[in-house]
């Protein structure tokens, strides 16, 4: 969670970025920026706003961008939070830093399954209270689709009858995934995927990145600037992809023994699973759509060679037939079955070839 | 910023402002401490946004400045220091902070955060005319009063204590549901009356823990009316206050009674603490018998004490009062007698009862003014 504030490790490059983006530094969502710009130039803030769309994508910036703006005091009118939040004045500095005591962020505890209803109750207090410096009383709910049905229940109230001055920011991949009850209390502002291009040109211009690299990071991001932030800033997360993507990509050609080894060893990370996976998926959707006449949509770019020799020995039934395998796989780890074993069908699933 | 003190002054006053680091804030910058040289002292400041410590300690500045460093961390490493003289200097553009114990070959380096996003403590400066209290009389004042304050959340305005300023008094309350305490201390000069102010008690009691024993408190509330300042010679501490209205606490006080007894306050804490080791196992029940002189042939009046647990068995005591009034029965709820008798040091306690339905009084035989109001139980059993 964390890690999708860190546009701005860069320093110089994320000033460039925020004067291109009227101090937002966001890339994309024009259409999410213009309805916040909008609410703020006519005063008419709301209480309460959903920011949804897939993971890292850029929900988390864009709710606390808006908070900045928000409180932000380096507008003309000090009284008035400006259209585009300044970046520069203390306010901006300390929500940037979380730091600003009139910035709450409510997120799922690492140790729960859920928001509980005692994090609620916490911010129903603190809500009740008068902003200490700002001019609004800001909680940043991050993945409101994981608060628990008493949670959820119990946000109602405060969604329903806001105190003045209190503005609800709520993250979540989708909306359909939170109580209908939830849904008619906030304004929705849906953020979509960016385009390779959008992603690849911000690459190139604000982080520096040579062209090429920027270029597979792009595809690979599949439209969320946030991964590809991550991967510029962390070049083990490539390095680790490759690894993995190599290892996958080779079990075609090994046996069984082989094969369950693999599986043993992947099954003791439990929690890298599901992303190591979504990895294979995404592979097995370039070789369908290599079979299928795509070649320009494929995402794994750097290893097109690869790609090319399984689509020729596979064709686009082999690829169907392991994408709907893996999706089974995801499916039954949902449902808590034993990972290894689970992962066991899927190398048996997996065809056999000769010569990879 | 460069300053040289002594380690002792420097724990204390780390341990005072530790009082207001909060353990587990969502904000990063709470976890620190503010050390502030300024005009010949160091100010050390924390703040939990619920309550905020200053502290000021005895310092040689030689350069002024600000910055910030991470209290727990700094506050062990000063402990783990031998008494002596320690030189502190930071460096504005990095907020490292180095700590060094001079001819010792100590030599520290802390990373600090930077102090301008530290939440502003407000001063002083600016409020109403101070009420001036003596710390003594503060402490027991909130000793007295603040324990009979509701600890769930619930109902916000009965987890704060009640300050009335009126007629040259100035008035402590706090009450849950079920019991009421008020004490009340003469402020020659306060004329004007105030607003009434509703200060946490967690908030008093912390304050209690923290002020000197003696010298002079000045209470000041902030003009803007959210937050009241405890200002003394080298510490200052500000909460923030409760909103909404305290009830019309003097309607619960009964104006009259039907029977009273005056009894020894320390036999009676001893028997009230005995009979609370077996009501404890039975919803804390105990009855309480007072008897004037003359009835079941008794040569003076008597108060009888007893509380039973099914499981452990029983115990009664009797106690030679003064009663005054006809024989009655009531049964209280002993931790909230124990509460009260824990916090009382008159000689004699006065209890008032009027019927075993409605609220008894408890106050103490001297000059105090404290009254505590207390709900009676009731049960099935006759």
């Amino acid at each position: 969670m964390r890690r999708s504030f860190c546009y701005d490790n860069k320093t110089m490059t994320v000033t460039a970025l925020e004067a291109a983006a009227h101090g937002w530094g966001i890339i994309g969502h024009e259409h999410a920026l213009e309805r916040l710009r909008r609410a703020l130039a006519s005063q008419q803030v709301r209480h309460a706003y959903l920011f949804t769309g897939p993971d890292q994508i850029g929900k988390t910036l864009l709710a606390q961008r808006f908070a900045q703006a928000l409180l932000c005091m380096g507008g003309p009118d000090p009284r008035q939070a400006p259209v585009n939040p300044c970046q520069r004045c203390l306010a901006c500095r300390k929500v940037l830093h979380g730091n600003h005591p009139d910035v709450h962020v409510v997120a799922r505890p690492p140790d729960k399954q859920f928001i509980l209803i005692d994090q609620i109750r916490a911010l129903q207090s603190e809500a009740a209270r008068h902003a200490l410096e700002g001019r609004y009383k800001i909680f940043l709910i991050l993945g409101a689709h994981e608060m628990n049905s008493q949670a959820a229940n119990c946000l109602l109230k405060t969604l329903e009858e806001p105190e003045p001055g209190v503005v609800l920011l709520l993250t979540a991949p989708e909306r359909g995934l939170l109580l209908p009850t939830i849904l008619s209390r906030v304004q929705h502002i849906p953020l979509h995927l960016l385009s390779t291009a959008q992603i690849r040109q911000a690459l190139e211009n604000y982080w520096e990145v040579e062209p090429a690299e920027a270029e597979l990071i792009a595809a690979l991001a599949s439209g969320r600037m946030g991964w590809a932030v991550r991967a510029v800033e962390d070049e083990q997360l490539l390095v680790e992809r490759r690894e993995q993507l190599e290892l996958l990509a080779r079990l075609p050609g090994q046996g069984r023994a082989e094969r369950f080894a693999v599986a043993q060893r992947l099954s003791g990370e439990p929690e890298r699973l599901r992303q190591l996976l979504e990895l294979w998926l995404l592979w097995w959707r370039d070789v369908l759509l290599m079979a299928s006449g795509g070649q320009d949509l494929i995402v794994n770019v750097d290893m097109r060679e690869l790609l090319q020799r399984q689509t020729a020995l596979l064709g686009a039934a082999g690829a169907r037939h392991m994408i709907y395998a893996i999706l089974r796989t995801l499916e039954a780890l949902d449902q808590n079955v034993n990972p290894r074993a689970a992962l066991e069908v899927l190398m048996l699933d997996l065809p056999l070839l000769s010569r990879v | 910023m460069k300053f040289t003190c002594k380690q002792q002054d420097l724990s204390r006053g780390l341990s005072v402002v530790s009082h207001a680091v909060s353990s587990r804030s969502t904000l990063p910058i709470l976890a620190n401490v503010l050390l502030s040289a300024e005009q010949g002292r160091l100010k050390l400041a924390a703040t939990n946004l619920e309550i905020g410590i200053n502290c000021w300690v005895e310092a040689q500045i030689d350069e002024e400045g600000t910055t910030t460093v991470p209290a727990r961390l700094f506050t062990e490493l000063v402990n783990s220091l031998p008494q002596g003289s320690v030189q502190v200097t930071a460096q504005p553009d990095t907020h490292v902070v180095n700590l060094q114990c001079l001819g010792l070959g100590i030599n520290t380096n802390v990373k600090g955060m930077d102090p301008s996003e530290f939440p502003l403590i407000p001063t002083a400066e600016g409020g109403e005319p101070p009420i001036l209290l003596e710390a003594p009389l503060l402490k027991e004042m909130i000793s007295q009063v603040a324990f009979a304050a509701a600890k769930d959340e619930s109902r916000p305005v009965f987890t704060g204590v009640l300050v009335q300023v009126r007629e040259e008094k100035v008035t402590f309350v706090a009450a849950d549901a079920f019991r009421l305490a008020t004490r009340t201390a003469p402020l020659p000069g306060a004329t004007e009356p105030r607003e009434d102010i509703l200060i946490p008690a967690r908030t008093l009691t912390e304050l209690a823990r923290i002020l000197p024993n003696e010298g002079p408190v000045e209470m000041i509330v902030t003009p803007n009316h959210r937050q009241v300042l405890f200002h003394t010679e080298q510490i200052d501490l500000v909460s923030r206050l409760l909103d909404g209205t305290f009830p019309n606490y003097r309607a619960i006080i009964p104006l009259e009674y039907k029977t009273r007894a005056v009894l020894e306050t320390k036999a009676l804490t001893e028997r009230v603490k005995a009979a609370a080791l077996f009501a404890r196992n039975s919803s804390n029940i105990t009855r309480l018998k007072i008897s004037p002189q003359g009835a079941n042939g008794s040569e003076t009046g008597t108060v009888t004490i007893e509380a039973t647990a099914e499981d452990l068995g029983d115990t009664t005591s009797t106690l030679n009062a003064a009663v005054d009034g006809e024989e009655i029965q009531i049964i209280f709820n002993v931790d909230y007698l124990v509460d009260v008798l824990n916090v009382l040091d008159a000689p004699e306690v006065a209890l008032e009862v009027t019927s075993p339905m409605r609220p008894g009084v408890l106050r103490p035989v001297d000059a105090t003014e404290y009254t505590y109001v207390i709900m009676p139980m009731h049960t099935n059993r006759s």
